[in-house]
């Protein structure tokens, strides 16, 4: 099971490792990051994960381009994305949803309520 | 008489027009006096009766060819001593009625000329009337030896020469008035000024007029009363005399007649706008002045006139500068305003995306701390404390964090509001539910104060409202964090009714310390801080600004009541649908307490207990 967290902010992806180390560690999910959009696609193409964490404002490609790609390939049916964003606006949720989002989450975010999320998503709940 | 008039002026002279009737007022006089002269003697004998015919006959034979020779032959024949006022006339009048159009001095010239030409008519008149009356009395005295009959004759000649004299005026005066208006309309259509030429005043013709009428009445009743006086000669006399006043009056009238009729055609005109001057015919003083202050009025209300609708133009044009002044400096609001827009989104990103990491790994912090560190340690001792501590310090930066995200968060409501671009997701909503929701959010933070409990009660069958339900909920939020804030021990009680009317109506109470009268109304601006009022930290200073734009959006009130140490009740009232009835929205019934959900109380006696 492979996680793929796509953020230009280099912490924010320190972040979401340090607060997904537990399912790393525990369920031995695979947890990697890319540094912008069309490097996360392709490492999404490459490694089909369970799992993509999604910024929304990056260079290049944006966070619901890359929600839209996925969605538009059938490889990866298997892949859900949830759009982790600074962007609150009540609009903006819908977009992102709309690109095929399972979950849209606000930063910032409580890393707790994240694991869960994951957890429930992957079907790893304790 | 007038047409008569035109038809001899056009085809000889102007002034030559003027003779025939010239000559029948000087038989008229004539008869006049030659009735006074015979009524006045006791006989007269038929050499005298002979003379005095021959005499009158040939006088006014005299005359037709004197005005005759005076006014066109002698002018022809190149005699032209006395002549110059109808020659004058006469080339102007040539030159306007034929060449058409003559040059406003001209005009003037030819204005002024008419203006004297009756009194040129009753220096003739006196002359003729001389002409006639001494050889017509020095005839009958030498038959007659009698001076009653010299002073009848000296009387009936002034008699008929006055007459005469005034006959003339009115005739001519009557009949050159078509040319004067005429004259003074081209002049005024030339741009010239009108040359305030007149002859003799109104009041003192009014004034012969009158003298005649009642002298003719005199006379009538002397002669029927004191004279012999046979019922032919008395028929004459009573034909002359109405024939007379009847070509005065008649003259007289249709003058007068023609002047009000121009003037009221003139004022009619003036007052439909269009700028018409008066141009009279009339030769009398008050007449000739009435309408040149007329005209000036004219004038002036033209001027007037033209110089608004010039300053309508200037102030059209500076209008529309304006009005092209605002479109820019709007356009260049728009594009500020847009530029803010973006401004906002990029702070709120920019300063979220660090805030995610320091409120992020704080938790993370706390969680190895929690999890790794503190139980490998002993229960006592420095590491411990100092483990401990760095516990506390970062659960210090957390809340701080926290604190941040809502100031931002609050910074950026309150900019969405004020700039009209907040999303107002507005539906039918019912209180409850949004009071259920509200509960739900803060019912962590209750949870983790013992001594405050949170009491429901809500009324059921409340009308709907229509508005945004996120932005109730984020106003009973602020109100019940606002009052678990500033509460220590006892109660914050949220309780929803029908208002006044058309209205709902929404309170937070809680037993705080309350706050002092003049207060109430400032604790709603921003950043304001109650003084000496103590609260748990935390606050944003922006929630009840929040709370105030939000109710105001939707048209309703809110306020605080409160009393220094009976705590404070937040109260805000909703315009509603009052057409349906409520909704179940979820909360039913008259109270329901904290307590049931779980909340620990400390104060059974609550009026929210159950």
């Amino acid at each position: 099971m492979k996680i793929v967290i796509v953020d230009d902010e280099r912490h924010v992806c320190s972040l979401l490792e340090q607060t997904l180390e537990e399912l790393e560690e525990e369920e031995g999910v695979v947890i990697l990051s890319a540094p912008d959009g069309e490097a996360g696609l392709a490492l999404i193409e490459k490694e089909r994960p369970s799992l993509v964490f999604l910024d929304i404002m990056m260079p290049g490609l944006n966070g619901y381009e890359v929600s839209r790609a996925v969605r538009q390939r059938p490889e990866l049916r298997g892949t859900q994305v949830i759009l982790l964003t600074a962007k609150g606006q009540e609009t903006d949720r819908e977009e992102g949803l709309a690109s095929g989002a399972v979950e849209y989450v606000t930063k910032p975010f409580d890393p707790d309520r994240v694991l869960l999320l994951a957890r429930k998503l992957l079907g790893l709940e304790k | 008489m007038l047409r008569a008039f035109r038809f001899i002026a056009e085809r000889t002279s102007y002034c030559f027009a003027f003779v025939p009737f010239v000559v029948l007022s000087g038989y008229f006089a004539a008869s006049y006096a030659f009735f006074i002269f015979y009524f006045s003697v006791e006989s007269l004998t038929p050499r005298t009766m002979g003379a005095f015919g021959v005499t009158l006959a040939g006088t006014l034979l005299l005359c037709t060819a004197l005005h005759a020779l005076g006014l066109g032959v002698l002018e022809s024949a190149g005699i032209r001593a006395g002549l110059a006022l109808p020659r004058r006339i006469n080339q102007g009048f040539l030159h306007f009625q034929r060449n058409g159009s003559s040059s406003p001095s001209d005009l003037t010239a030819l204005l002024r000329g008419l203006a004297r030409f009756p009194q040129y008519h009753m220096g003739l008149a006196v002359g003729i009337a001389l002409l006639v009356t001494v050889p017509s009395v020095a005839v009958e005295y030498v038959f007659s030896r009698s001076v009653r009959h010299l002073a009848a004759g000296i009387a009936g000649g002034l008699i008929a020469g006055v007459l005469y004299c005034y006959f003339c005026y009115v005739i001519t005066e009557a009949l050159s008035g078509e040319l004067r208006s005429a004259c003074r309309k081209e002049i005024a259509r030339q741009g010239g000024s009108v040359p305030g030429v007149y002859g003799i005043s109104l009041q003192r013709k009014i004034g012969f007029t009158v003298a005649v009428v009642f002298f003719s009445m005199l006379m009538l009743v002397y002669f029927l009363v004191f004279c012999r006086a046979s019922l032919v000669l008395t028929s004459g006399f009573l034909i002359t005399t109405f024939f007379t006043v009847a070509v005065l009056v008649s003259l007289y009238f249709r003058s007068v007649k023609a002047a009000f009729d121009e003037i009221l055609r003139t004022a009619r005109h003036v007052s439909q706008g269009r700028g018409e001057l008066l141009h009279l015919g009339s030769n009398e003083k008050e007449l000739v002045e009435f309408a040149e202050h007329f005209n000036d009025s004219v004038c002036e209300t033209i001027a007037l006139r033209e110089n608004l609708e010039v300053q309508v133009d200037e102030r059209t044009r500076e209008l529309s500068l304006k009005a092209k002044e605002l479109a820019e400096a709007n356009d260049r609001l728009l594009e500020l305003d847009r530029l803010k827009s973006r401004f906002l989104s990029s702070v709120s990103h920019e300063l979220r995306t660090p805030l995610t990491s320091i409120l992020g790994f704080s938790q993370i912090i706390l969680r190895d701390l929690e999890r790794a560190v503190l139980p490998v340690l002993p229960e006592s001792g420095k590491v411990r404390a100092k483990a401990d501590r760095i516990g506390t310090n970062v659960g210090v930066i957390r809340r701080e964090g926290e604190r941040l995200t809502r100031l931002i968060n609050g910074v950026l409501d309150l900019a969405r509001i004020e700039s009209g671009r907040m999303e107002w997701r507005d539906t039918w909503v019912g209180l409850n539910s949004c009071i259920e929701q509200a509960v739900q959010v803060v019912e962590g933070a209750f949870d983790r104060d013992p001594d405050v409990r949170l009491a429901v009660r809500t009324e059921s069958s409340l009308p709907q409202i229509f508005a945004d339900p996120d932005r109730i909920v984020q106003v009973l939020v602020n109100l019940l964090n606002n009052a678990l804030k500033f509460t220590r021990t006892g109660e914050v009680r949220v309780s929803s009714g029908k208002g006044d009317g058309r209205e709902v109506e929404l309170a937070v109470e809680d037993t705080g310390p309350g706050m002092p009268p003049e207060e109430l109304d400032r604790v709603f601006e921003r950043f304001h801080q109650v003084e000496g009022r103590e609260g748990r930290p935390g606050g944003t200073g922006l929630g009840l600004a929040i709370c105030r734009e939000i109710v105001e959006h939707y048209g309703g009130c809110i306020w605080a009541e409160s009393r220094i140490g009976q705590g404070c009740r937040f109260v805000f009232v909703l315009p509603a649908d009052d057409s349906g009835g409520e909704t179940f929205d979820g909360m039913p019934g008259s109270s329901k307490s904290k307590s049931e959900s779980g909340s620990k109380s400390k104060d059974p006696s609550s009026p929210g207990s159950p």
